[in-house]
C-alpha cells in the first residue's frame, strides 16, 4: 500500500506524533511520501497571528528550542528526507498533481490546512482524518474544551473526510479517560498519542479491506467554533472539577 | 464655530484611527475581557441623548457633519427599556425611571390621532405613522407599565389598535403603514410587541394578528437561513440589523407562545451567522442570499443586536454555543465603542465599523448605544448563570 502524509510546515502544531504515523507506517511495510505545504513566511505569520495571537511566538519559539513535549524542531519534511521518503512541497494545498505524482492509495491527514475536494478524489481507497473529540457529537475547534464544558466524553475518531469539516464516515473511536491532575494541555498529549495510534490502525483497515465506515447523518451533531477566553475558564474550572472527582474515586 | 472645528478634528481622528484599526484588526485583536465601565457609559452616553432635546425624547445621535439630532421616536420607544433596566439593576438608579417616564410621557404627546408613530424625527413637517416606529413604541408603554409607572395603558391600547386593524390576512401590513411602502420581515419586533399586549389584556384579535405576522415572516426564510423581505428598501441587501430585529422578534415571541417554527427559524439563521462570526475577521454590514458578504464594513448595532439575540438564544435553549457567538459578537462591538472625554461621544458606538462605512456613516446612533447596553447587559447575566 502506498500512503501520502498531508502536512504543513508547524505554526502552532507539534511534530512529534507525525513522525509517530509515519514511523509506525514504515514500520508496518507501507511505503511512504509526504506532501507538505509551506507558505510564504508572510502567509505563515499572519495565519498563525490570526489563528493563536501573539501568543504563537511563544509557541513557535518553544517549538524551535525542543519544545515543552521534548521535540526536536526539525518539521516533518526533513524526517521524512532523512528516511529517504518522497516528498512534494508546495505552497498552497490546490493543485491536484503534485499529490497524483505520489499515486497513494490512501492520504493521511497530519496538521494539514483544509483540503480542497479537487484532492480528495485522488487516494483510491480515501483520505482520513484525526479528530480530536468523539464524532458526530462534536465538529469543529477546541472540541476537548468543549466536550469538557458540556461534560461529555473526551477522545478521538479517525474518519474519511469527505467535503464538508469533520462530516466523513467514521472509521475508529476511542474515548480517552481522565485523569488526576489532567489539564487540556495533557489531555491534548494523549489525544495525539492516540490519534498516531489511531490513524495508522485506520490506514492498515482501509488497505486490508477490514475497515466499516460509518456513515454521519448531517443532522446527528453540531459544528463547534473557537472557545471564547471567558468559557475557556469556565471548561478549565469545568476539567479541575472532573479530574478532581476521578482522583477521589481513585 | 467651535463646534464645527471640534467636530472636523474629530472626524479626521476618528477616521485615522478606524483606518489603523482597520487594518491590524485580524491580527491585533483577540476576544477577552471587555472594559467593566462599557455599560455605564453606555448608558450615561444615552442620558445624554436625553439632555440635549431637553428631557423630550432620545436624540437620534450624534453626527459629526450636523452635531446632535432631533428627538427620534421610533429609538426613544426602546431606548427607555434599556434605562428602565438599568435602572433596577443599580437599585440607587431612580432618576432613570424618572429619565424613562419623561421619555414615555413625550412619545404621547407626540402620538398620532390614529394611534401610530410618526415615522422620521420630530421637528419637520407632519409625518405618517408606521408600523415599526408604533411597535417600537408599545415595547416602551409596555416597559413602563411593567416597571408599576402607570399611565400608558391607554396610548398603548391605541397603538396596539393600530397595529392589528391594519394587518393585512396574508400576514403583512399595508404599504401605507410601512416604511418605504413593502412589508418587512424585521416587524416581527412589531408582532413580539403585539404578544406582551395581547398577554396582558388577554387581546385575542391583537395575538391572532401577530401570529399571523410572525408566520409570514417564516415564509419569507430561505432553507439556508437568509430572509426575502428583510432589507429595508426594495433592492437592498438586508442589513444584520434588521436580520436581528427579525430574530430577536421570532425568540421573544417564542418565549412567550412557546411557538417551536419560530425558534427553529431563529436557529436556521444564527447557524449561518456565527459561523460568519467565528471564520472572521468580523461580521460585515449585510450578506446575500448565498451568505457570502455583501460589505467591507460591519454595522455596529447589527454586532451588539445579534450578541443580544444569541445571548437570549442560549438563555432559551440551553446550547453554549450560542452563548460563546454571543460573547463574541459583544466583543466585537464594545471594542468599538468610544472612550476618552469628549462627551459628545463618549460610551457612544458609531454607527459602522470603520466610522466611514455606508450604514450611519460619521454617525453615532442612540440605538447602537442602546444595543450595546442591552447586550452587556443580558453578557453579565449569563456570565454569572455559567460561574454558578
Amino acid at each position: 500500500m502506498r500512503a501520502v502524509l498531508v502536512s504543513r510546515y508547524p505554526r502552532v502544531d507539534t511534530i512529534a506524533w507525525k513522525r509517530q504515523v509515519g514511523g509506525a507506517l514504515l514500520d508496518a511495510g507501507v511505503d511512504v511520501s509526504l506532501l507538505y505545504s509551506r507558505a510564504s513566511l508572510i502567509d505563515q505569520a499572519w495565519a498563525g497571528l490570526r489563528e493563536e495571537g501573539w501568543g504563537v511566538l511563544r509557541r513557535y519559539l518553544a517549538l524551535r528550542s525542543g519544545g515543552a513535549d521534548g521535540e526536536a524542531g526539525a518539521s516533518l519534511a526533513y524526517w521524512a528526507e532523512d528516511r529517504g521518503l518522497e516528498v512534494e512541497r508546495v505552497h498552497r494545498l490546490g493543485d491536484p498533481r503534485p499529490l497524483c505524482r505520489l499515486s497513494p492509495d490512501v492520504v493521511l491527514l497530519v496538521g494539514a490546512d483544509l483540503v480542497p475536494a479537487s484532492l480528495l478524489a485522488v487516494p483510491r481507497l480515501g483520505t482520513i482524518n484525526a479528530h480530536f473529540a468523539l464524532l458526530p457529537a462534536y465538529r469543529g475547534m477546541n472540541v476537548a474544551e468543549w466536550s469538557v464544558y458540556n461534560g461529555d466524553p473526551v477522545g478521538v475518531t479517525i474518519h474519511l473526510v469527505d467535503a464538508g469539516i469533520d462530516t466523513g464516515p467514521i472509521l475508529l473511536r476511542e474515548r480517552i479517560a481522565l485523569e488526576p491532575g489532567d489539564t487540556f494541555e495533557s489531555l491534548r498529549r494523549r489525544q495525539r498519542e492516540l490519534a498516531a495510534r489511531l490513524l495508522v490502525r485506520g490506514a492498515l483497515e482501509l488497505g486490508d479491506g477490514l475497515a466499516r465506515p460509518v456513515p454521519q447523518a448531517a443532522d446527528e451533531g453540531r459544528q463547534y467554533y473557537r472557545m471564547h477566553p471567558a468559557l475557556r475558564r469556565v471548561a478549565e474550572a469545568r476539567l479541575r472539577a472532573q479530574t478532581a472527582d476521578v482522583d477521589a474515586r481513585a | 464655530m467651535r463646534n464645527v472645528l471640534a467636530r472636523g478634528a474629530a472626524s479626521a481622528i476618528l477616521v485615522g484611527r478606524d483606518g489603523a484599526r482597520d487594518l491590524a484588526a485580524p491580527v491585533l485583536e483577540r476576544h477577552g475581557d471587555i472594559s467593566p465601565g462599557a455599560l455605564a457609559a453606555a448608558v450615561r452616553w444615552l442620558c445624554r441623548t436625553h439632555d440635549v432635546t431637553g428631557w423630550e425624547g432620545s436624540s437620534k445621535g450624534f453626527s459629526l457633519l450636523h452635531g446632535w439630532l432631533p428627538a427620534y421616536p421610533e429609538t426613544t420607544g426602546y431606548v427607555l427599556g434599556t434605562l428602565l433596566e438599568y435602572g433596577r439593576r443599580r437599585k440607587n438608579r431612580a432618576d432613570l425611571a424618572e429619565r424613562a417616564r419623561a421619555m414615555g410621557d413625550w412619545e404621547k404627546r407626540v402620538q398620532a390621532r390614529d394611534g401610530g408613530i410618526m415615522e422620521g424625527t420630530v421637528g419637520g413637517r407632519e409625518r405618517r405613522s408606521i408600523v415599526f416606529n408604533t411597535g417600537m413604541v408599545l415595547h416602551g408603554w409596555l416597559d413602563l407599565e411593567a416597571a408599576g409607572t402607570g399611565g400608558y395603558a391607554e396610548a398603548a391600547a391605541r397603538a396596539a389598535a393600530f397595529l392589528t386593524d391594519r394587518l393585512g390576512r396574508d400576514g403583512t401590513w399595508a404599504p401605507a403603514v410601512e416604511f418605504a411602502g413593502i412589508p418587512h420581515t424585521y416587524n416581527a419586533r412589531v408582532a413580539w410587541a403585539m404578544l406582551r399586549w395581547a398577554r396582558l389584556t388577554g387581546d385575542e384579535a391583537g395575538e391572532a394578528a401577530a401570529r399571523r405576522q410572525l408566520n409570514w415572516v417564516v415564509s419569507r426564510q430561505r432553507a439556508n437561513g437568509w430572509f426575502d423581505d428583510c432589507a429595508f428598501r426594495t433592492g437592498q441587501t438586508p442589513s444584520t440589523h434588521g436580520l436581528a430585529y427579525t430574530l430577536r422578534g421570532l425568540l421573544e415571541s417564542h418565549a412567550i407562545t412557546g411557538e417551536e417554527s419560530w425558534l427553529s427559524a431563529v436557529e436556521r439563521t444564527s447557524e449561518a451567522l456565527i459561523r460568519k462570526l467565528a471564520v472572521g475577521p468580523r461580521l460585515v454590514a449585510g450578506y446575500d442570499a448565498d451568505w457570502r458578504p455583501a460589505a467591507h464594513h460591519a454595522c455596529l448595532t447589527g454586532t451588539a443586536q445579534l450578541g443580544g439575540v444569541w445571548l437570549r438564544l442560549y438563555q432559551v435553549t440551553g446550547d453554549a454555543r450560542w452563548l460563546n457567538a454571543g460573547l463574541g459578537a459583544v466583543d466585537e462591538a464594545a471594542r468599538r465603542q468610544q472612550r476618552g472625554r469628549w462627551p459628545a461621544i463618549a460610551g457612544a458606538l458609531a454607527g459602522s465599523f470603520p466610522i466611514w462605512g455606508r450604514y450611519a456613516p460619521l454617525q453615532f446612533p442612540n440605538w447602537a448605544a442602546k444595543f450595546l447596553a442591552d447586550s452587556l447587559m443580558l453578557r453579565d447575566d449569563c456570565l454569572r448563570a455559567v460561574a454558578a
